[in-house]
């Protein structure tokens, strides 16, 4: 049992040793445009249409659910409002997050792994490179720039999801939907929906990276690293969010 | 000049290498022989500073790695090394260009691009593979890879290089290429070359000085022509053990 908390002192430890290094190197490479771009594309883009259908499909399944329940008390004129703040607030951030978490995560813990197995890292050493400065400030750049574009258009989704679902339903005037949902949104539920993202593309990236750059040898450990990566980024998003939650608003 | 000062390192109670003391001339080609396992590769991280010492240290022209240089080995020091890796360790996301052009690029930031060009061109026509500028690593034979590697180590000019298998896995047309590279380049560039290989034909073909590495020491030196007469009994079961 005491060995045990050492170990996970010891990896907090080293955790927060890289991710003071990534910072660094951040500042160091003020910044790596091309490579930023890259990654933006590349994680961030390619991330675009699993967000996308996520957003929509839940976004419909909210507003069916709560639909009935609304019609009930004779709300209905409130259901555009409580779409777009259970969206903005809560569930776009969230599942966008959980989508980053594994389309992301993987693909970064999964590429630096392999990396790592294939003696490139140490490639990169002895042409005078560090490979945790070299490597990943740009992703971490690119994703904290790409997560708060994302989740605008996850807002979007969402809330078009939730209107086709009312709109579909003949039962609720689809202008009284955006009337209220234009009411009740604030630009605070906004900024602090990018906040949310932001906070978890740092998370995500750091947590994967860590990972990926902690395989030691064979293609075993590059997947039992990547899946590390999923599951630690995937709580982190959960307990962050409650907290931010909390903070935020 | 390379010179390794009672080099010790251990992992866990296994002695990898023990108390090893090695120099190696300018210009010289020594390579490093013994049984897979053995510490070979370790000992070219530990020249490197890819894993860190637990006691002595090493000298390349007056450059000095000691215990305490693990994690921030300095640049003069690695500057003066090329490295060809067993697995050829090319950046699989780069085409040949941008893996050849990385030490002038990334590292030196150097911004003319025709300077680059040209170094590129011409490491690339040294180890015959001018034309592959845009190829994807992933598009290239092993053999090829291993060139490429060569091309990207040397274009920091190093002044040693330092072999890990250079041919283990190749076919013997590719080896015999990779083995007159290794020698062409260390007579004509004058570099000092540190070959590590349990390969007979690269062996006999690239080194002037062999040792053989058992138990975390070396054994020798011995001459291509000496070692086959060695009495030394593991040095015989390896070449005989080669043989069969």
């Amino acid at each position: 049992m005491t060995n045990y908390f050492y170990t996970l002192l010891d990896s907090f430890g080293s955790f927060i040793l890289f991710s003071l290094r990534v910072v660094k190197g951040v500042f160091e490479r003020l910044f790596d445009w091309d490579r930023v771009f890259d990654e933006m594309y590349r994680l961030g883009v390619q991330t675009l249409p699993v967000a996308c259908l996520t957003l929509l499909f839940v976004g419909m399944a909210f507003t069916f659910q709560i639909i009935q329940e609304f019609i009930k008390f004779g709300a209905t004129k409130l259901i555009g409002g409580v779409v777009i703040l259970a969206i903005v607030r809560e569930l776009s951030p969230l599942l966008l997050g959980v989508v980053a978490s594994g389309r992301i995560a993987a693909s970064i813990a999964a590429e630096l792994g392999s990396m790592s197995v294939t003696d490139q890292m140490d490639a990169l050493k002895l042409l005078g490179k560090n490979p945790v400065s070299f490597l990943v400030p740009p992703k971490l750049v690119g994703v904290a720039l790409m997560l708060p574009l994302l989740v605008c258009l996850c807002h979007f989704l969402g809330f078009l999801g939730g209107f086709l679902i009312v709109f579909s339903s003949n039962r609720i005037n689809p202008f009284s939907y955006f009337q209220s949902a234009q009411v009740m949104l604030s630009f605070h539920d906004i900024f602090s929906s990018l906040i949310k993202v932001f906070c978890f593309a740092i998370v995500i990236v750091l947590v994967s990276s860590y990972f990926g750059l902690a395989c030691k040898e064979g293609a075993a450990s590059v997947g039992k690293n990547t899946t590390r990566a999923v599951v630690v980024s995937l709580v982190c998003v959960f307990i962050l969010n409650y907290f931010l939650s909390n903070l935020l608003f | 000049m390379i010179s390794i000062n009672n080099l010790y390192k251990r992992f866990d109670q296994k002695v990898v290498v023990d108390d090893l003391t090695l120099t190696v001339d300018s210009g010289d080609r020594v390579a490093i022989i013994g049984p897979s396992g053995c510490g070979k590769s370790t000992l070219l991280k530990l020249i490197t500073g890819l894993v860190p010492l637990d006691r002595g240290r090493v000298v390349l022209n007056s450059q000095t790695l000691t215990v305490d240089d693990y994690g921030d080995v300095p640049s003069t020091f690695l500057e003066q090394l090329g490295f060809l890796f067993q697995s050829s360790a090319l950046f699989d996301s780069m085409t040949v260009k941008e893996n050849v052009a990385f030490y002038h690029r990334e590292t030196l930031q150097e911004q003319d691009e025709s300077l680059i060009n040209r170094v590129v061109r011409d490491k690339l026509a040294m180890v015959d593979m001018a034309g592959y500028e845009n190829e994807m690593p992933s598009s290239l034979s092993g053999g090829q890879c291993k060139r490429i590697a060569l091309a990207r180590a040397l274009a920091k000019d190093p002044k040693i290089m330092l072999y890990d298998e250079p041919t283990t896995g190749l076919d013997p047309f590719l080896s015999n290429n990779i083995e007159n590279l290794i020698v062409d380049l260390s007579d004509t560039l004058k570099v000092t070359s540190l070959i590590i290989t349990h390969q007979h034909s690269t062996i006999f073909r690239t080194a002037k000085k062999i040792y053989y590495m058992d138990d975390g020491k070396l054994i020798g030196p011995e001459t291509p022509e000496s070692i086959l007469l060695s009495t030394h009994p593991k040095i015989r079961e390896f070449f005989s053990a080669e043989v069969k």
